[in-house]
């Protein structure tokens, strides 16, 4: 799986949860998931076991810690594929 | 040092069915589970499970930054409520404790709970154990998500209710980010004012306590954001550490469950 369709699923993942639909609608790897795209921190952990059920990998707290932007979610599930 | 969080139990997303089924054994221990199943008020137990842990993260993070938020081992046990914890009409107080996974800071492990809550929402603060509760600004406001920025808000009501209980201006008082870390400034000198702001769905919150002593500049840091503060009168009181009682406005522990006026800055 090639890293523009990690982002389109990590993308189509977040949607339902994004509060900012114009950061959403210029979404890029650089965009911050908490501050931009306004998803909450609870929402996130759900957003976390979403991406683990899709992709079907298991993801750490350390390496949830570490996410801060769309590129970083894409980068570490890119990485256990 | 302190953390706080607050949780807007009307939020359709509040919902603990909204959750996918896993994210409840992710982020609670067992025993937290259960005592949340059990309780007469088991959305608002829920929430000031997760918001005990998102303060005490706050907490940690700060006097350690490779604190990892790893909620299932971050877990608040709240004593049961009883009539002494009513707070006002329909609002009560639970008290908890929360044993951080290792020391951080200056030997800090244990750290004490308030969880202040209504049928509306639920406010957490974290302290230190042994830390005077007397000692700390409390503040939670409604806010419309729709017309006003939640962030600009919460700052606003935090340097509005601290200037008051310093009793100085508020236009004497900013709010500075350094990193993600808000920070208290006076006349552009940053107080050892310790700071924390939270916000979701209709509610915004702080808590504000005194920190060791640390003064000076912020310029030359990375001061990303500064809210500066409103107009109003007052003298300049020093800041200090341990307990203080202003009599311009006191101290406050509980939250002030009010409507916000607007962003006022």
């Amino acid at each position: 799986m090639d890293q523009s369709e990690v982002m389109e699923r990590v993308v189509k993942i977040l949607t339902p949860w994004v509060k900012d639909e114009a950061a959403l609608a210029n979404v890029s790897m650089e965009t911050n998931i908490l501050e931009d795209l306004k998803v909450n921190s609870a929402r996130l952990v759900d957003v976390v076991i979403a991406f683990e059920d899709d992709f079907d990998i298991e993801i750490a707290d350390e390496d949830v810690d570490q996410v801060n932007t769309v590129g970083d979610a894409v980068n570490l599930i890119s990485s256990k594929l | 040092m302190l953390g706080n969080d607050v949780v807007d139990l009307r939020d359709p997303e509040s919902d603990p069915e909204s959750f996918r089924p896993r994210f409840d054994e992710r982020v609670f221990a067992e025993e937290e589970r259960r005592e949340i199943a059990h309780d007469p008020r088991p959305l608002a137990r829920r929430w000031a499970h997760w918001a005990a842990k998102e303060a005490a993260y706050k907490l940690a993070r700060r006097l350690d930054p490779g604190f990892v938020f790893s909620p299932r081992t971050l877990v608040a046990r709240f004593d049961p409520l009883s009539e002494a914890a009513t707070r006002g009409p329909g609002v009560v107080e639970r008290r908890g404790r929360l044993e951080l996974p290792r020391t951080v800071g200056p030997e800090i492990s244990t750290l004490e709970l308030r969880s202040t809550e209504s049928a509306a929402c639920v406010h957490v603060v974290a302290l230190p154990g042994g830390f005077d509760w007397g000692a700390v600004d409390v503040g939670v406001a409604r806010i419309d998500p729709a017309r006003e920025d939640a962030g600009r808000v919460a700052r606003a009501l935090a340097i509005t209710d601290v200037a008051r209980s310093l009793g100085v201006a508020a236009e004497r008082l900013a709010i500075a980010k350094v990193g993600r870390v808000p920070v208290v400034e006076l006349d552009g000198e940053r107080t050892s004012l310790v700071l924390s702001l939270s916000h979701h769905g209709a509610w915004v919150a702080f808590a504000c306590a005194p920190g060791p002593a640390r003064t000076g500049r912020v310029r030359g840091e990375a001061a990303a954001e500064r809210t500066p503060g409103v107009a109003s009168s007052g003298g300049w009181r020093p800041v200090r550490d341990g307990p203080r009682k202003d009599a311009a406005g006191g101290r406050r522990a509980a939250p002030d469950w009010r409507t916000s006026t607007g962003g006022t800055a």
